[in-house]
C-alpha cells in the first residue's frame, strides 16, 4: 500500500478509536510523552498494561469463582485495573471498572460476575484495537514513513 | 391473619352490645322503682293531708256552739228562778228579748229557741235570709199549735200575722225532757226542711230547755270546696243520713245495710274511715282513692319505658352490628384492592428494574457488537481496493455505526441522568470560544439548507466574563443539541443564538443569557412547536409529530438537555414569540463561575435563548444607520445631525460598511459593532454598495479630525478583551488615520462586480483614509492581494468578529491582525469543516511546552504508586517537564521509609538543608498503607527535622470531591486528578513553585 494511504488509514483508525470512546485524551497525552529519547514509550506502557491486566483479570476470575467471595481482595484488583486503564486512556475499561467497584461495594456477586465479563470484553476490545494500531504504525515505520501526529481536541 | 383479627373484633362487638344494652335496662329499673316509691309516698301524703284538712274544718267551723248554748241557758235559767214565768205572754215579753239578743250576737246561728216543759215554745229562725219567729202559745194539749210570724229585724218584736205552721215533732218530744244533747235535725221553721246542727241544753230548774241551731249547709259547702285529687268523700251521721258526698270520679255505689256502711265498686280502691265531731255531733266519713288505678298507670308507663329502652338497647346494637359489617366488608374490599395494587406496583417496579438492567446490559452488548463491526469494517478496508464502490459502502457503514454509537451514548446519558450519577466536571474554558465553535460546526450544515446561523453576543457581556469555570463538555452538549435541533428543523429563515452574561443577584453572581434562536422562516413554510406540545417536548422519547415528519431521532435530546441545564443550576423553557413571528425560541440559563480577576470567584449565570426571529424590515433598498461618537454625544446631538451621515461634518473615526446577505446577521453584527462605538453603515443589496460608498465618502473627513479625537479620547471603550491574549487594546490616545472596513459577503452578488466596486472605491479615497476588506465566502484565491484583504469562509461573529475589528485603529490595529499563517488556517479549517483556529488547546500546544519544558528543571521527585503503569506515565510526564531524577516506589510504607532514612542519614552528616525529594507524588489508594496515612507519617517524621516536602496527591477522584478535601486535611499540598494530564500537572506545579 502506498505510504500516504497507510498514514491516512492510521489517522482514521486512531480517530475511530476516539469516536467510539475506546480511548480518550489520556492516550494522546501518552503519545505526547513519546519522543526521540523514548521512541517506544507508548507501546512500552501499553504492553505493560496488557501484562498487568491479564494477570489482574485472571486473579479476579479466580477470586469471584470462590464459594465465598472475599470482596476485600476483589476491590484492590479492580482499583488497580481502573488506575492503569485510566492511565493509558482505555476509557471504556475504566468506565466498566467504575461500575464494577460499585458492585463490589454492594457486595453483589452476580453483578460482579457480570461486570467482570464486561471488563474482559472491553479489555479484549481495546487490546485488539491497540495491537492493530501498533501494527499499522510498525508498517508505516517499516516502510520508512513518519507516524502522523494526532491532533488534539476530540 | 386478617380473618382472626375479624373474629376478635366481632367478639369485642358482642361484648360491647351486651354492655351497652344492659345499661338502659338498669336505668329503667331504678327509675320505675323510684317512681313507684314516689307515687306511694305522695298518695300517703295526700291522704293524711286530706284527713287533717277535714279534721280542721270540723274543728273550726262551729267552734263554740256548746259554750254559747250553755251561756244562754244559764241566763234564762237565772231569770226564771227569780221570776216565775208560766204564761206564754210572759215568755213573749220577758224571755223573747233574751233569745233575740242571743240570735243576733251568736255568729252563724240560724235558730234560737226556748222550749218550756209544758210545751210552750218560742224561737227565732233564719229562713231565706229573713228572720221569723215560731212559737206555740199554749201548752201541749189537743189544740197544741205552732205559729209562724215575721219578726221586726231590729227589735225582735212580732209583727204581721201569725200563721199556723206544721208541727214537727221528730226531735221536739225528746228535747222536752230534761236532757242536754247535740244532733242533726231539721229546722223548726217549716217547709224547706233544712238540716241544722242542734245544740240543746236543759235548764237547771227543769222548767225547760234552750236550743241553738247551726246550718249544715255551711259545713258541707266548706267540705265541697276541698280538692280530693280524684278521690271521693262520704260523710254521714249516726242515723245513716248521708250528709256529704263529694267527687264522682269513681262511680262507686254507696249504701247502708244493717247498720254498716257498704261501698260497691268494680275496680279496687283504697278507703280511709274516721269520725269527725262537728259542734258536738259525731259524723262518720270515708275517703276513697283509686289505689289500683294509679299503680296500673305507673306500670303501663314503665312498660312503655322498658319497651323503649329495649328498643334502644337492642336496636342500636343491631344497627351498629349492621354498620360494622358493612364497614368490615368495605375494609376487606379495600384491603384486597390495596394488595392487588401493591402487587401490581411491585411487578411494575420489578419489570422496570429488569428492563433498565436489560437495557444497560443490552446497550453494552450493542456497543460491543458495534465496536466489532467497526473493527471488521477497518479490516475489510485494509483489503479493499481503494476507490472502488465497496470502499464507499464501507465508509457509509462506518458512518452508520458511528451514528449508532452516538445514539447509544445518548441513551446511556439518559440512564445516567435518571440514576442521578451524572456529575459536573469543573474545568476552565472560554465560553465565547465555545459558542463560536459550536456555531462554526453547524454553520456549514445549516448553510447547505440555506439557513444562516447567527451568533448574537448582544452587548458583549459574554466577552467580559468569557473565561469561566464549569462543565465544558456538558455545556457543549447542551448547545450542540439545541443548535442541531434548530438546524434540523429549520427549513427556511435563520437561526440566531444570543448570549449574555448577567449577575443573578447582589451576592456577586453574574448571569449570562444566551439564546440559540431556533427558527423559522418569513415565508411561513416553517413549523414551530405547537403550544400544547411545549411541555412534553422536554420529556424523554417525545417528538413532536407534526414537525418530526421525515426527521430522525429518538426524542431523547431535549430531555437530556433539560437534565443537564438543571444540573448546572439553570432552567430551560420555550419562550412565547410575538404575534406574527414564526418559529420557536428556547431560552436557558446556567450558572458558571467566572475567572476574571475583577470578578473572581463570581458565579456567572448564562442565559441562553434559542429561538427564531423573523423581523420584517421595510423594503428599503438602502438603510443607513449610524452612531456618532458615543453614548454621551448622542444624547447631546440633535437628531438632524445624526440623520444624514454623508453630509455630516462630524464624520470621523473608522467606519464599518456591512454588506451581508442574511438580514438577521446584518442586524446583529450592526448592533454589536455599534455597541463598540464604531460607526456602521449597512447596505442591504450589492447594487446599492457603490452608491452608499460614494455618499459616505464624498466629503473629506479631515476637517473634523480634531474634534473627533477629543470625543473619542475622552472615553474608554467599554470593551474588555475576550481573554488575555486577544485582548483588544484600549483606544489609543494619539491621533490615527481613518480606516474604512468593508465586510462583504460575496454571496450577495457577483464577486467580480463587487470586487470592481471595491477597487473603484479604493482609488477614489482621500488621502489619509485607508480601506480594508473582509470578504466572506469569496472564491478562494480571488482576493489574495497585497492590500491585506482577508477572505473568511466562516461566519463572522463572536471572537472572530472581534479579531477582524482589531484591524481598526481604535483598537490599535493598523496592520491586519491575522498573520498569513493564521489566515491560512482560517481558510483551511473552513474548507475541511474542522475546528477553527485559535482554539485554546492549539495555542497551548504550540506555546506552552516551551515554558513548561523546564518548569521542574533539575528537581528530584518521588512517585509513590502501587500500580506501575500510572507510575510510569507520571515519571515520563515529569521527565518531560525537566525533572532530573524520578524515584519510583510502590507503597506508602516504602515512601515513609525512604524519607525517614534519608533524613536520619542527613542528620548524621550534619546537614539537612537538602531535602530528600523536591516533590512527592502520592497515590491515595494503596494496599497496606494508603496515601493519607503515608502523608501523615511523613509529616510526623519531618516535624523532627523542621522540613516540609511538598506532597501532591494523585487520585482518581474529582478535584472537588470529599476525597480531594481529605487529602489536604491529611497534610498534602495539592491535588491532581488521575490520569495525569500535562497541562494540569504544569499548572499545579507552577502554583506550588510560586508558593515556595
Amino acid at each position: 500500500m502506498e505510504l500516504v494511504q497507510m498514514q491516512k488509514n492510521l489517522q482514521d483508525y486512531t480517530k475511530s478509536l476516539f469516536l467510539e470512546g475506546i480511548l480518550d485524551s489520556q492516550f494522546l497525552q501518552l503519545q505526547q510523552l513519546q519522543d526521540e529519547s523514548n521512541p517506544d514509550f507508548v507501546s512500552q506502557v501499553v504492553s505493560l498494561f496488557f501484562q498487568d491486566s491479564d494477570r489482574i483479570l485472571n486473579d479476579l476470575s479466580l477470586s469471584l469463582d470462590q464459594q465465598v467471595v472475599d470482596f476485600k481482595k476483589v476491590d484492590p484488583h479492580v482499583h488497580q485495573l481502573k488506575g492503569s486503564s485510566s492511565s493509558i486512556g482505555a476509557q471504556r475499561v475504566k468506565n466498566a471498572c467504575v461500575v464494577f467497584r460499585s458492585f463490589c461495594e454492594q457486595q453483589n456477586v452476580e453483578g460482579c460476575h457480570r461486570c467482570l465479563q464486561q471488563v474482559k470484553q472491553e479489555y479484549y476490545l481495546v487490546k485488539n484495537r491497540l495491537e492493530t494500531l501498533f501494527k499499522l504504525e510498525q508498517q508505516i515505520v517499516a516502510s520508512g514513513g513518519m507516524i502522523p501526529a494526532m491532533e488534539l481536541g476530540f | 391473619m386478617p380473618m382472626r383479627c375479624g373474629v376478635l373484633r366481632y367478639d369485642l362487638h358482642v361484648f360491647l352490645v351486651i354492655v351497652f344494652g344492659t345499661i338502659p335496662i338498669k336505668i329503667w329499673r331504678r327509675t320505675t322503682k323510684n317512681i313507684t316509691n314516689n307515687v306511694t309516698l305522695s298518695t300517703e301524703d295526700l291522704l293524711s293531708s286530706l284527713v287533717s284538712e277535714i279534721e280542721n274544718i270540723g274543728k273550726i267551723i262551729y267552734p263554740k256552739t256548746n259554750l254559747s248554748t250553755i251561756g244562754l241557758a244559764r241566763v234564762i235559767d237565772s231569770y226564771l228562778t227569780n221570776n216565775d214565768v208560766t204564761q206564754f205572754t210572759e215568755i213573749q215579753t220577758q224571755i223573747a228579748p233574751m233569745l233575740f239578743q242571743a240570735y243576733t250576737t251568736i255568729p252563724q246561728v240560724s235558730q234560737v229557741s226556748y222550749i218550756s216543759r209544758n210545751g210552750l215554745l218560742f224561737s227565732y229562725i233564719t229562713k231565706l235570709n229573713t228572720s221569723f219567729s215560731v212559737f206555740a202559745n199554749s201548752s201541749s194539749g189537743e189544740d197544741y199549735t205552732w205559729y209562724t210570724q215575721t219578726v221586726d229585724q231590729l227589735t225582735g218584736r212580732l209583727n204581721g200575722n201569725a200563721k199556723k205552721s206544721q208541727r214537727y215533732t221528730d226531735w221536739f218530744q225528746d228535747v222536752q225532757g230534761n236532757c242536754t244533747t247535740a244532733f242533726v235535725g231539721t229546722s223548726l221553721g217549716g217547709e224547706d226542711n233544712e238540716n241544722l246542727f242542734h245544740r240543746v241544753v236543759s235548764l237547771n230548774s227543769k222548767k225547760g230547755a234552750v236550743s241553738l241551731g247551726f246550718p249544715v249547709k255551711t259545713f258541707t259547702g266548706v267540705l265541697n270546696r276541698l280538692n280530693l285529687h280524684g278521690g271521693e268523700l262520704y260523710m254521714w251521721n249516726k242515723d245513716g243520713t248521708l250528709l256529704v258526698r263529694q267527687g264522682y270520679s269513681l262511680n262507686a255505689s254507696f249504701f247502708f245495710s244493717n247498720g254498716s256502711t257498704c261501698f260497691g265498686k268494680e275496680s279496687k280502691f283504697q278507703a280511709f274511715c274516721s269520725v269527725l265531731e262537728v259542734s258536738g255531733v259525731p259524723l262518720s266519713y270515708t275517703l276513697v282513692f283509686p289505689n289500683k288505678d294509679r299503680g296500673l298507670s305507673i306500670e303501663n308507663a314503665s312498660m312503655y319505658l322498658l319497651i323503649v329502652t329495649m328498643f334502644l338497647g337492642l336496636c342500636w346494637p343491631l344497627g351498629f352490628v349492621v354498620f360494622m359489617l358493612q364497614a368490615a366488608r368495605r375494609d376487606m374490599h379495600m384491603r384486597v384492592t390495596l394488595i392487588n395494587q401493591m402487587e401490581a406496583t411491585q411487578q411494575a417496579e420489578r419489570k422496570s428494574m429488569n428492563k433498565s438492567q436489560a437495557f444497560a446490559s443490552a446497550s453494552h452488548d450493542i456497543r460491543g457488537s458495534l465496536a466489532g463491526i467497526t473493527g471488521l469494517i477497518d479490516l475489510c478496508r485494509e483489503e479493499v481496493r481503494p476507490g472502488c464502490e465497496l470502499e464507499t459502502s464501507l465508509d457509509q457503514v462506518n458512518a452508520c455505526t458511528k451514528d449508532l454509537v452516538a445514539l447509544l451514548n445518548s441513551v446511556l446519558d439518559m440512564s445516567k441522568v435518571e440514576s442521578g450519577k451524572m456529575q459536573l466536571e469543573e474545568e476552565e474554558f472560554n465560553l465565547a470560544k465555545l459558542l463560536e465553535d459550536v456555531i462554526d460546526f453547524f454553520h456549514p450544515m445549516a448553510m447547505k439548507k440555506g439557513v444562516d446561523v447567527v451568533l448574537d453576543l448582544h452587548d458583549g457581556s459574554v466577552f467580559k466574563f468569557s473565561n469561566v469555570r464549569g462543565d465544558r463538555g456538558k455545556m457543549k452538549q447542551i448547545l450542540n443539541n439545541l443548535v442541531s435541533n434548530a438546524v434540523k428543523f429549520t427549513v427556511n429563515g435563520h437561526i440566531s443564538i444570543r448570549a449574555l452574561a448577567q449577575k443573578p443577584s447582589s451576592n456577586s453572581t453574574v448571569f449570562l443569557v444566551s439564546d440559540p434562536k431556533r427558527n423559522a422562516s418569513m415565508f411561513s413554510k416553517c413549523k414551530g412547536i405547537p403550544m400544547e406540545m411545549r411541555k412534553s417536548v422536554f420529556e424523554n422519547y417525545v417528538q413532536v409529530r407534526e414537525t418530526a415528519q421525515g426527521q430522525q431521532g429518538t426524542g431523547l435530546g431535549l430531555g437530556i438537555v433539560q437534565s443537564l441545564v438543571r444540573l448546572m443550576g439553570g432552567e430551560i423553557r420555550i419562550i412565547d414569540k410575538a404575534m406574527g413571528e414564526k418559529g420557536t425560541c428556547f431560552h436557558f440559563n446556567v450558572l458558571l463561575t467566572t475567572l476574571e480577576c475583577s470578578v473572581s470567584d463570581m458565579k456567572v449565570r448564562y442565559d441562553i435563548e434559542a429561538g427564531g426571529d423573523c423581523i420584517s424590515t421595510p423594503n428599503l433598498g438602502l438603510r443607513i444607520t449610524t452612531l456618532l461618537g458615543g453614548g454621551i454625544n448622542i444624547r447631546n446631538l440633535s437628531p438632524r445631525l445624526n440623520n444624514f451621515l454623508g453630509s455630516s461634518p462630524k464624520h470621523d473615526g473608522s467606519r464599518v460598511v456591512l454588506l451581508l446577505k442574511d438580514e438577521e446577521r446584518r442586524r446583529v453584527t450592526e448592533k454589536y459593532i455599534k455597541s463598540l462605538e464604531i460607526k456602521v453603515t449597512v447596505v442591504e443589496k450589492w447594487e446599492h454598495l457603490n452608491h452608499a460608498l460614494e455618499r459616505l465618502f464624498r466629503f473629506s473627513p479631515q476637517s473634523s479630525m480634531g474634534r473627533a479625537e477629543c470625543s473619542l479620547r475622552s472615553r474608554e471603550l467599554p470593551l474588555i478583551g475576550m481573554d488575555g491574549k486577544s485582548q483588544i487594546p484600549r483606544m489609543r490616545s494619539k491621533s490615527f488615520s481613518t480606516v474604512v472596513l468593508l465586510m462583504i459577503d460575496a454571496k450577495t452578488g457577483p464577486f467580480s462586480e463587487l470586487n470592481d466596486i471595491v477597487e473603484q472605491f479604493r482609488r477614489g479615497l482621500h488621502h489619509g483614509i485607508s480601506c480594508r476588506v473582509v470578504w466572506i465566502n469569496a472564491p478562494p484565491n480571488a482576493c489574495e492581494n497585497e492590500r491585506g484583504d482577508i477572505n473568511c469562509s466562516k461566519p463572522l461573529h463572536g471572537p472572530r468578529l472581534n479579531r477582524v475589528l482589531k484591524m481598526l485603529p481604535e483598537f490599535g490595529g493598523n496592520e491586519p491582525i491575522e498573520t498569513p499563517s493564521e489566515r491560512e488556517s482560517f481558510i483551511n479549517s473552513a474548507r475541511t469543516g474542522q475546528k477553527p483556529i485559535g482554539n485554546p488547546e492549539d495555542e497551548q500546544g504550540t506555546s506552552k511546552p516551551s515554558d513548561d519544558e523546564n518548569i521542574l528543571n533539575g528537581k528530584r521527585v518521588l512517585v509513590v504508586d502501587d500500580d506501575h503503569i500510572p507510575s510510569l506515565v507520571a515519571t515520563r510526564n515529569l521527565k518531560k517537564i525537566g525533572v532530573s531524577e524520578v524515584k519510583q516506589c510502590n507503597s506508602g510504607k516504602e515512601a515513609v521509609r525512604l524519607v525517614s532514612e534519608w533524613l536520619t542519614q542527613r542528620e548524621q552528616q550534619g546537614s539537612i538543608d537538602m531535602l530528600p525529594f523536591d516533590y512527592i507524588f502520592m497515590d491515595c489508594q494503596m494496599p497496606e498503607m494508603d496515601g493519607y496515612e503515608a502523608t501523615r507519617e511523613i509529616r510526623k517524621v519531618e516535624r523532627k527535622y523542621g522540613v516540609h516536602i511538598p506532597i501532591i496527591a494523585v487520585s482518581g477522584h474529582d478535584p472537588c470531591s470529599k476525597e480531594a478535601r481529605e487529602t489536604i486535611e491529611a497534610g498534602m499540598d495539592a491535588f491532581l486528578e488521575k490520569p495525569l494530564n500535562q497541562d494540569q500537572l504544569c499548572k499545579v506545579m507552577r502554583e506550588l513553585e510560586s508558593k515556595i
